[in-house]
């Protein structure tokens, strides 16, 4: 592993300037704070997660658009997977790779969103968030949209900079973090789905 | 890791594809039969709680595959 330091020569203590020159343990703790970062969001869905069942119980509108939301899931998990092989071509130089497979992942992300957007546009008419389980659907749609759409924002970003050149097999911290956010809001899609069309 | 120098190798490359869409074909049979307990399912508490292990093998599949979770005690990256 290269986040471990070199050791210190015997009768040397490393001085403070020194200390804040090592950066090989940047790497660790970008990835650690990463995770902080998303078990942090973890409790926030949760809690929303929490309140629909607390609010409505297993209860929900017959009225629900079953086949639009499993398609959203699908495009959903398809966009994960593209994530996970850009990232996995830029790991390997494969700069082609990892175009192709972040365009497929941002038009995913494109069409989730339309989706999503037609849905609510239709929840809006049959359960007004008003109701008790309409506050739940709307504040779990909406959150999880934001989400997607920071995502989206990100992986962008990486995007324009990985066409520049900037990442590469021994620099792709941006990538990495961008995708991992990528595949917490897949995910998070993982039990939202459930909990407000299938229980 | 970010620093770690890693070799362009195609066989590994292609070995992390595989990975990935092992990970998409797991995702694709997870989702599916998740729809089709619910479909099937008459809407009790048991038919609910049937869903729980899919939630759970989709969520694992993400973590492992997708986000790596497992180089987080390994350090292996």
């Amino acid at each position: 592993m290269t986040t471990e330091a070199a050791p210190a020569p015997a009768g040397h203590e490393a001085t403070h300037e020194e200390w804040h020159q090592d950066t090989s343990f940047q790497p660790r703790a970008n990835v650690i704070g990463l995770w902080l970062f998303i078990i942090s969001e973890v409790f926030l869905f949760s809690a929303f997660l929490a309140a629909r069942f607390y609010t409505t119980g297993t209860e929900r509108p017959e009225e629900l658009n079953q086949n639009l939301a499993l398609a959203v899931t699908i495009v959903l998990l398809i966009s994960s997977v593209s994530a996970y092989l850009a990232e996995t071509s830029i790991k390997f130089n494969n700069r082609r790779g990892f175009i192709i497979s972040l365009s497929v992942t941002l038009l995913m992300g494109l069409l989730f969103m339309g989706g999503v957007t037609y849905e609510l546009v239709e929840a809006s008419h049959l359960f007004p968030p008003e109701t008790a389980y309409g506050s739940s659907y709307f504040m779990l749609i909406g959150l999880h949209a934001f989400h997607v759409v920071t995502g989206m924002i990100a992986l962008i970003i990486v995007f324009v900079l990985g066409i520049r050149g900037y990442f590469g097999s021994t620099n792709y911290w941006g990538v990495e973090g961008a995708v991992k956010y990528w595949h917490f809001v897949d995910l998070a899609w993982v039990f939202i789905y459930p909990t407000l069309y299938l229980l | 890791m970010t620093t770690q120098q890693v070799p362009l190798d195609r066989t590994k490359l292609n070995k992390a594809y595989r990975k990935g869409l092992w990970g998409a074909f797991w995702l694709t049979v997870l989702t599916f039969g998740e729809f089709i307990v619910f479909a099937v399912g008459d809407g009790t508490t048991w038919g609910s709680l049937a869903l729980v292990p899919f939630i759970v093998l989709k969520a694992w599949v993400i973590l492992d595959v997708f986000m790596h979770i497992k180089a987080l005690w390994t350090d292996d990256h």
